[in-house]
């Protein structure tokens, strides 16, 4: 049983090793692309059809 | 001491004719060694007074004739006497007869692994009737003070030997034994009651300070445990007996059978119930306690009555090698070694007592019951019998007086733990608590726990050495405060452009921005991540919030690649004062962790909201790449606490199922 904790007790410091050393943290995956028309359009990313159509978060 | 000394007076036995000599100036009768008669010194002549039974064996060190030296003087042993209870018989025991160099004699007498020195008191006296000598009636003789501690009728049984006054088999006298200080031991001989009572007075003495020439045997100290079987009369079971010499009742631990013990076996006398469970150090377990060799001859269940309620305690006997008793008592686990002492040596201060100078307080006092027993018994042990027990205590230390009618006991006890209890029997398969051994955690798990603890720190420690914790943007922001921002001024749909339709007042068409709501999102400059796949912090905070809330559609934009993270922020802040008590809930900020992000160039945006009624927000933005994020510190070591917790509990389950099986 010592053994048993000391392996899960390493895995969990791994897990926090890695979010230190490798930046890894609850996965942000992008949830949107701003197409290249609209970051070469004029306003660029003010472009209020992008931010106002579709899904963009939840206010 | 020589064999012919200056004093000796020869004759022949009236009843066989065989040569008799008087050694001893003292004697003044003795038993024809060959014809058994007691043949009785006078001024005159010889005569004889009966004659008396075969000796019992008991074994003894002490041989008529041995000579030897007792605390420093030279004595020789001129005869004995034995005795039996009238009462309890069958348990008989010797007194020897011994006369010192100047003439002088003594009774010397042994019992319990000790050694009782006594000689005829010959000072003013004022005795109690036997009546009158019920347990702890003090009595003084010069300046020592004594106490009775047991009254009883013996019987004599047989002699040997010269002896200072003519003995008479059969004839019941009465006696009450005496304690004192610093081991004052006496007897108070009522004889046979048709003459004045005596007194013997001398002390206790430790076998160490006797010492018997060498052709007398081996020395008495160190007799080994002889273990004698019988055959239990109600089941045919083997009782090795440990000390057949001094046991008076068996009770067999196979079929409960009580028996008295008799010169012929065992006397069956009635069956016991079973105890309700069984001893925990079983029967004939052989240990050492404190330097001492000791052997669990019996088990008793004693029980008391206290305010309505039943409580129980269990009590073991051990014979200690060379003779004497200890106990061992055990109530809810709490074990206790107990030692007969001296009654004499304890005084009383009020309800105190003192031994050994140590005071103890009265703790309590009951009538305790014998309700099981297994084993041998150096008394008639019976189920029912009854005691008046009374406890002081002092510390860890107590002692214990048992009465009765006709005796008291005194005894010192003092805590002794399981573990020097399994390290006493080492070797013995104990039973219940006391043969499970106790969990501790194996030296294995302090080590990895430790490391565990250490990789911990280091890890932490890494963390503040070598993350970044760069902030790549910190700038307070404006939020617009009037008209939206068109970006289709110029697009034409329709016959008119976009600008064209919002100022006709006509309804604007799909394609163009509505006039309404007006769009207050905040776009900050491009800002640069140098760090690649590490994480990024995003604080928004509104210092000016205050009972109100601000709702926030946060962007994260990757410029190169255009990617979108996008999150929401929710801050509420309330504060007031209540009962003269000032109080607040929520918070002025808000922090989002985005983990592994490619280096490059990003932007903000935040779309905000907010109360009506509330002013203008101020927001501050804080981005910070490769930052140490200590809520995963904290979770780690919560995690670890919990897996430790966890593998101990399970590692003390299969030790405990070890031990069940």
């Amino acid at each position: 049983m010592p053994w048993l904790t000391g392996l899960v007790g390493l895995g969990i410091l791994a897990l926090w090793g890695a979010t230190v050393f490798f930046g890894y943290g609850i996965v942000s995956v992008p949830n949107n692309q701003v197409p290249e028309s609209v970051r070469s359009s004029p306003g660029g990313y003010r472009s209020w059809a992008f931010w106002h159509s579709g899904t963009h978060g939840g206010k | 001491m020589t064999a012919a000394a200056p004093f000796d007076r020869q004759g022949y036995c009236p009843q066989c004719g065989a040569p008799v000599v008087f050694r001893f100036a003292a004697a003044h009768a003795q038993v024809c060694a060959h014809c058994r008669f007691v043949v009785v010194r006078t001024d005159r002549n010889l005569t004889t007074m009966g004659k008396v039974a075969d000796l019992v064996a008991i074994p003894s060190p002490f041989r008529v004739g041995a000579s030897g030296t007792l605390s420093g003087s030279r004595f020789r042993i001129g005869g004995r006497v034995q005795y039996d209870r009238v009462e309890a018989a069958s348990a008989p025991w010797q007194e020897q007869f011994i006369e010192w160099e100047n003439g002088s004699w003594s009774w010397l007498a042994q019992a319990q692994g000790r050694l009782y020195l006594t000689a005829l008191y010959q000072g003013p006296l004022h005795l109690p009737t036997y009546q009158q000598a019920v347990p702890g009636t003090p009595i003084t003789i010069g300046q020592v003070t004594l106490q009775v501690t047991e009254r009883a009728a013996r019987r004599l049984v047989s002699g040997e030997g010269e002896l200072p006054f003519p003995i008479q088999t059969g004839v019941v006298e009465w006696y009450a034994d005496l304690s004192g200080p610093n081991g004052a031991f006496g007897t108070i001989d009522y004889g046979d009651g048709s003459s004045p009572p005596v007194l013997y007075l001398g002390s206790e003495l430790p076998f160490s300070q006797l010492a018997l020439d060498p052709d007398f045997g081996p020395p008495p100290e160190a007799p080994e445990v002889k273990t004698r079987a019988l055959e239990c009369p109600g089941c045919g079971g083997n009782l090795p007996l440990v000390s057949p010499d001094t046991a008076e009742r068996v009770i067999c631990p196979y079929c409960q059978m009580a028996s008295d013990m008799s010169a012929s076996g065992l006397v069956p006398l009635k069956k016991l119930r079973k105890p309700p469970s069984e001893p925990q150090i079983p029967l004939g377990s052989r240990g050492t306690i404190q330097g001492r060799r000791v052997t669990c001859i019996a088990f008793l269940v004693r029980g008391t009555t206290v305010d309505g309620e039943r409580y129980h305690w269990r009590e073991y006997l051990l014979y200690v090698d060379g003779g004497g008793y200890l106990w061992l008592l055990e109530e809810d686990e709490q074990w206790q070694l107990i030692r007969p002492i001296a009654p004499g040596d304890v005084r009383a201060f009020g309800s105190s007592r003192a031994y050994e100078g140590v005071t103890y307080t009265l703790q309590q006092s009951n009538t305790a019951e014998v309700e099981h027993v297994l084993g041998e018994m150096y008394w008639k042990v019976e189920v029912g019998e009854k005691v008046k027990a009374t406890e002081w205590k002092c510390g860890k230390q107590r002692l214990s007086e048992e009465r009765t009618d006709d005796e008291v006991v005194v005894s010192h006890s003092v805590e002794i733990s399981r573990d020097e209890l399994r390290e006493a029997f080492a070797g013995t398969k104990l039973r219940g608590l006391l043969g499970r051994q106790e969990y501790k955690l194996p030296d294995s798990f302090f080590r990895i726990l430790a490391t565990l603890f250490v990789l911990w720190c280091g890890i932490a420690f890494a963390s503040c050495i070598f993350q970044a914790d760069e902030t790549v943007f910190f700038e307070t922001l404006e939020v617009p405060t009037s008209g939206p921002f068109y970006d289709d001024d110029d697009v034409v749909v329709g016959d008119k452009t976009c600008a064209t339709w919002r100022a006709s007042g006509e309804t604007i068409p799909a394609g163009c921005q509505p006039g309404d709501p007006p769009d207050r999102s905040i776009f900050t400059p491009v800002f640069e991540v140098a760090r690649d796949k590490k994480n990024l912090r995003i604080e928004l905070e509104a210092p000016n919030l205050d009972d109100s809330w601000i709702g926030a559609d946060l962007a994260l934009i990757d410029d190169e690649r255009g990617d979108v993270y996008e999150r929401e922020v929710d801050l509420e802040y309330y504060s007031g004062v209540e009962d003269g008590e000032s109080w607040s809930e929520g918070s002025r900020s808000e922090v989002l962790w985005f983990s592994r992000l490619p280096k490059g160039r990003y932007l903000v945006r935040i779309d905000p909201v907010w109360e009506a009624r509330a002013p203008t927000p101020v927001l501050r933005l804080r981005v910070q790449s490769d930052t140490p994020r200590w809520s995963f510190a904290g979770a780690a070591f919560l995690a670890l606490a919990i897996v430790s917790i966890v593998g101990i509990h399970l590692d003390m389950r299969l030790h405990s199922r070890e031990q069940d099986t």
